[in-house]
Order: C-alpha cells, then sequence, then structure tokens
C-alpha cells in the first residue's frame, strides 16, 4: 500500500513538473507579447502617469500576432489533453479495489437490561411466572453469517446465545408435589480446579436458510425461516422493532414464528410503488424441528404494496398461514412380527390472517396490525388444559382476533435522540383468566447514536370477560410491567 | 373515507414538516449519475434508482442484472447522492441499513473508497450504476442523471 501511493505521489509530482516545463516557457512568450501589444495602450490611456514608458523597439503589430497566439493556443488545448488522457491513464493502472461483495458477513444485536413486572400477589400469573421481584437481564445476544460465496447465492445463519434453560421452572409442585426448576450447573471437568462450575446454556437457531435470488419476481429460499407475517416478524429485533414488548398474538404464537420448508418470493415495481408476495409450504407449527414430525404441512403467505420516499413511507400487507396440526403418536404393539399403532392425541385445523399499515411521515411512525385466528380440533383430539386449575377440561373450537395501534415520534432537534411512543393492543382469546385483554403502553427510545439504542417501556394489561364468562376473577390478574434495555447492533 | 384520510393527512403532513430532518446538499458539486454504456437506459429518475440502491430492485428493465456501488458513508458526495434519491439524511442512512441487516434483508450496495474506482467499476461491469462529480465524467461511461442543488434532472 505506502508503495501504491509513492508511486501515485509520484505520478502527480511527475504530471505537475511536465504541466510547468510546458506552460512556463509559453507564459513568459505570451506575456512578453502583451507587454509590448497591450500594456502600451493601457499606459497610454494613464493620462495621469508621470513617465510613461518608451515603447519596446520593434514592438509588433498586435493584429499580426493573433493567429500566432490562436495557433499557440491550439497547442496548448492539445496537450493538455494529451496530459488528460495520460492522467486518466495512470489512474486507471492503479490496483484494482474490489468491487464484489465479501463472501462472508458477521455481524449481530444484543440487548441487556432490567425489568419488574407486578401483579396480585394471589392472582394466578404470580405463581406461574417468576413475578413480582426486580430483574436485570441478558436478553438477546444474536450473531449473523451472511454468506455470498458466489452471486445470486446467499446463506443467512442467525443464531442465538442464551444461558436457558437454566431457571426455568419445570415443576410448579401442586398438593403434596414440589416446586423446581432446571439447573445446567455442572462441574467443569477440563477446567483447572476439580470443581470448576460450569453452566451449559443453549445456542437457537433463529433461522438458518439458503436462497437462489437471480430472478427479482421469483425468488427461492430453502431451510428454517422466519414467517413472512404482519410488520413484527419482519422486523424481529430490538433495534428495529419500536416497542420492547411483542404483541400478544406473537408472544402466544398465533401463527408459528418460523417455519422449515420452502419459501418463493419476489417483487416488482409501479412507479413508486413496489409490489412483493412470499408464498410458503413448510412442516408447519412443527417449527423447531428439524423434521415434519406430525406428518402435516402448513402454508401462507404475504403480499404487501410499499411505497417509499424517504419522507414518507408506507406499507400495506396483508398475511395468511393455515395448516392442521397433530401430536403423532407411535407405540409398538407386538414384536414377532413387529406391530405398531398410530394416533394422535390432539389435532387441530388452523387458519391465521392478517392485515398491516405502517406509514412513516418524516419523523412520525405509525403501525397498525389486525389478527383473526380461527381453529377447530378434531372430534375426540382436543388438547386437555391445565387439570390443577380445571379439572376434565379440555380445549375450546375458537375464535381469536387482535389489533394493536402504535404511534411513536421522533422529537425535533436537538432532542432528536428521544422518541416517545404509545401503544394499545386489544385481544380476544378464551383463557381461564377472561377472554379479552386490553394493554395500554408508553415508551421512551433513547438513540444514542447509529448502534446504540435505550429501549424503556411501562405497560398495563387488563383481563376482562369479553364473550365468556370465566370462573376465576379478572382484576387479579391485571399486570404492570416496566421493561428496559440496552440495545446495540454491531 | 376519503375525508378521514384528508383529515389523517392533514394532522399528519405539517407534524412531519415541523419534524422534518433537516438534511441538505453538502458539498453543492454538480454529480453525475453514470452507468455502463452497454445499458440502454438515457435517463433514470428518482423512482428507479431507489430500489436500486436500496437492494430492493436487483435487475435493470432489460434483465440486466443491477450492480450499485456507493461511496464511503463520510462522502459529501455520497451523503448528497442519499439526500436525493433516497431522500435520508446519513443518520437515517445508517439507521435504514442496520434494519436492514436485523430483517435478514439483501445486502446493501458494494462500496469503493474513490471516484476513480467507482468510474473503473462502472466502465467495466455492464449492470453497474454509481455517481461521481460531472467534471470527473470521462468517455468510458454514460451519464444517465445529474444532480444538482439538491434536485435530480436529465443529464
Amino acid at each position: 500500500m505506502p508503495s501504491a501511493l509513492w508511486g501515485r505521489k509520484a505520478r502527480q509530482v511527475a504530471f505537475i513538473m511536465r504541466l510547468h516545463r510546458i506552460f512556463a516557457p509559453r507564459f513568459v512568450a505570451l506575456l512578453a507579447s502583451c507587454a509590448s501589444g497591450v500594456l502600451p495602450s493601457a499606459a497610454w490611456a494613464q493620462d495621469t502617469a508621470p513617465a510613461p514608458p518608451p515603447p519596446p523597439p520593434e514592438a509588433p503589430d498586435a493584429a499580426s500576432e493573433l493567429p500566432r497566439l490562436r495557433a499557440e493556443l491550439e497547442a496548448l488545448q492539445h496537450e493538455v489533453a494529451e496530459l488528460k488522457n495520460a492522467h486518466e491513464a495512470a489512474a486507471s493502472a492503479e490496483p484494482d479495489e474490489p468491487v464484489e461483495q465479501e463472501p462472508l458477513r458477521i455481524y449481530g444485536f444484543a440487548d441487556v437490561g432490567f425489568q419488574y413486572v407486578q401483579t396480585n400477589e394471589q392472582a394466578l400469573l404470580a405463581n406461574v411466572y417468576d413475578i413480582n421481584h426486580p430483574d436485570f437481564i441478558v436478553g438477546n445476544l444474536n450473531v449473523y453469517l451472511d454468506a455470498q460465496p458466489v452471486e445470486n447465492w446467499r446463506g443467512l445463519v442467525e443464531l442465538r446465545f442464551t444461558n436457558a434453560p437454566q431457571g426455568k421452572i419445570t415443576n410448579f409442585g401442586g398438593l403434596g408435589g414440589k416446586f423446581t426448576r432446571t439447573s445446567t450447573f455442572t462441574d467443569d471437568s477440563s477446567g483447572a480446579a476439580l470443581n470448576a462450575p460450569l453452566w451449559p446454556g443453549s445456542v437457537i437457531i433463529e433461522r438458518a436458510w439458503l436462497e437462489y435470488n437471480r430472478l427479482q419476481p421469483l425468488k427461492v429460499r430453502v431451510g428454517n425461516w422466519f414467517t413472512p407475517f404482519g410488520i413484527w416478524n419482519e422486523d424481529h429485533g430490538s433495534p428495529t422493532l419500536i416497542s420492547l414488548a411483542l404483541p400478544q398474538f406473537m408472544t402466544q404464537r398465533w401463527m408459528p414464528v418460523r417455519q422449515t420448508g420452502l419459501m418463493v418470493y419476489g417483487n416488482a415495481f409501479a412507479g413508486s410503488w413496489e409490489l412483493g408476495y412470499a408464498a410458503t409450504l413448510s412442516n408447519g407449527r412443527q417449527e423447531d424441528a428439524n423434521l415434519n414430525i406430525d406428518g402435516t404441512l402448513g402454508y401462507g403467505g404475504r403480499v404487501y404494496a410499499r411505497r417509499d420516499t424517504g419522507d414518507v413511507n408506507t406499507t400495506l400487507g396483508a398475511s395468511f398461514f393455515g395448516g392442521k396440526s397433530r401430536d403423532h403418536v407411535v407405540a409398538v404393539t407386538g414384536v414377532d412380527p413387529i406391530t405398531w399403532q398410530q394416533s394422535a392425541t390432539y389435532e387441530y385445523q388452523e387458519y391465521v390472517m392478517g392485515l398491516d399499515a405502517s406509514l412513516d411521515v418524516g419523523r412520525t411512525r405509525l403501525r397498525a396490525e389486525g389478527v383473526v385466528r380461527r381453529l377447530t380440533y378434531t372430534p375426540g383430539k382436543r388438547e386437555g388444559v391445565s387439570q390443577v386449575l380445571a379439572p376434565g377440561g379440555q380445549a375450546p373450537d375458537k375464535w381469536e382476533q387482535t389489533l394493536y395501534l402504535l404511534a411513536a415520534q421522533q422529537l425535533p432537534r436537538p432532542l432528536d435522540m428521544l422518541e416517545p411512543y404509545i401503544w394499545a393492543e386489544a385481544f380476544q382469546t378464551p383463557t381461564l383468566v377472561g377472554d379479552g385483554v386490553f394493554v395500554g403502553s408508553l415508551g421512551l427510545n433513547v438513540r444514542f447514536n447509529r448502534a446504540v439504542l435505550w429501549k424503556n417501556q411501562v405497560a398495563h394489561a387488563k383481563f376482562f370477560d369479553w364473550m365468556y364468562d370465566s370462573p376465576y376473577d379478572n382484576s387479579k390478574n391485571d399486570i404492570n410491567q416496566f421493561y428496559s434495555r440496552l440495545v446495540m447492533a454491531f | 373515507m376519503a375525508t378521514r384520510r384528508t383529515v389523517l393527512l392533514s394532522l399528519l403532513l405539517p407534524l412531519a414538516e415541523l419534524t422534518r430532518s433537516g438534511s441538505a446538499a453538502a458539498s453543492g458539486e454538480v454529480i453525475a449519475v453514470i452507468v455502463n454504456k452497454a445499458n440502454p437506459s438515457a435517463v433514470l429518475d428518482r423512482d428507479e434508482l431507489r430500489p436500486i440502491f436500496q437492494t430492493t430492485r436487483k435487475v435493470w428493465p432489460s434483465g440486466e442484472e443491477a450492480f450499485p456501488i456507493n461511496l464511503p458513508e463520510d462522502s459529501p458526495l455520497r451523503n448528497d447522492f442519499d439526500h436525493v434519491t433516497l431522500g435520508l439524511d446519513p443518520e437515517r442512512v445508517a439507521r435504514y441499513w442496520v434494519d436492514r441487516k436485523v430483517r435478514g434483508g439483501a445486502r446493501p450496495p458494494v462500496r469503493v473508497s474513490t471516484s476513480a474506482a467507482v468510474l473503473k467499476a462502472v466502465a467495466s461491469k455492464p449492470g453497474a450504476v454509481g455517481y461521481v462529480r460531472l467534471g470527473e465524467v470521462n468517455n468510458t461511461i454514460k451519464v444517465v442523471a445529474k444532480i444538482s442543488d439538491g434536485k435530480l434532472s436529465a443529464p
């Protein structure tokens, strides 16, 4: 690199020296001509000049000098053009800078912070979840491996590192039972001390896919990918999502968050609008398995229209997912010859549809999403509900619906690092503590720079009986939440 | 419905004007948007350039694969170009690409360090598109748009 720089500098110096050699004698000649032909007349005009210089001997006639000067000028222009070409040729001879995509990029995001979730000590939720005390949190530590070894082919693997399932409640005890948590602590057999501690965690494959993307209207992706459904599942990560808390249809997985299978997608442009689609065929609900262990397929898709002019960015979308899901059980019933019996303890069909709208106007961001889900069980194959809370209870067929609205406003300068937002969410789904929930929330995002963001949110979730009567007192299960995360994209 | 939309827009647009990011053309230089000579396009407008430089559009109308080339983020030329074609200031451009990475979207355009490298790449790659100062243009490439005073126009 220094030698390349030195060569470039040397060429520049040579270029300047050459210019000097060419222009200097001619410049002197021109000055002489001007002095002989033009200055006298100017001096003549200055009648106040005390002592006009005498005319030079053999002063040439200005008119006769004109053709010679024109010829000089043309010669100069010709030489300058030659020099320019030589300079461009020298520049083009410099070592090539790579203009290809890097074969592998590694990037990601992380968030850590604090949270406090509070509810009535007598509430059902207070005994099911670890709440009513402050928690410092290590949230996401996600690393992306983005490979593009050749043009038109790409692979993306996103891994999340977590200490889970360390600390997860595995048994609530119940009558005569014992409350237990998962402990992954063990001894490090390769440690420098005999009893050096080790706490294995988990590596979660968030997604892992390969795609061929040569054709704009038809790109093919195979592997494990996020379900193309609505806004939340597309935005996915804490640096990109406005809110910290997730909408309930996401946490309750009304559709599979990710699927393993085939996706075709593409887009086209009509003026300033982009029109796009995605169509999927997958293992359906078996999102965490490498195999289609229940033998059923899921199918879905999304269409959207987007117009992005920088200051105004509009996206309208519609998403769908459908499929059958069951618990596939195989029992060996004989050994000579070997026989077996297949059955399903539960089986249901589901259809989920969502509509979404995003509008960014200047520093204002609006998001809205509505989702409807229909779930019907095969007769005799319903899932059971908590036998402690509802002995003999079975899950009903159900309609579920939800709608949320989110509005965020980045403040004007010099407070433009602040983005307060407001969020309202209503959803209806039959649960033991009521079938209606309303969530009101306020948040404040503080953007320190393009990579670091501090996200804060308070929320109140209120349970109530919307369409059905719950056997439990809804009000005891209302939840107050405070979340705070420092987020970094890298 | 139309009335509601009108009311909503009348509420939002003044707000957007109040809070609009104050990016302005910084370098004040005339920028030439250039393509390979084999590219049949004679003129490119903002609606064609924006998705190519956002890498949401992958091919030219001719079917040739588009290959956008950017200058570094701290280049005044790049900032002017982004401001006019993407409608974004440097901070929002940076956030745009962070969001795209997190979503798993297509990669940003290839970045080179100098205008000379842009000229050379555009001259050698049939689908390439880039931008340089108008005074740096040579006869190895084709100019399809100009940017001056914060406006995109035909060459």
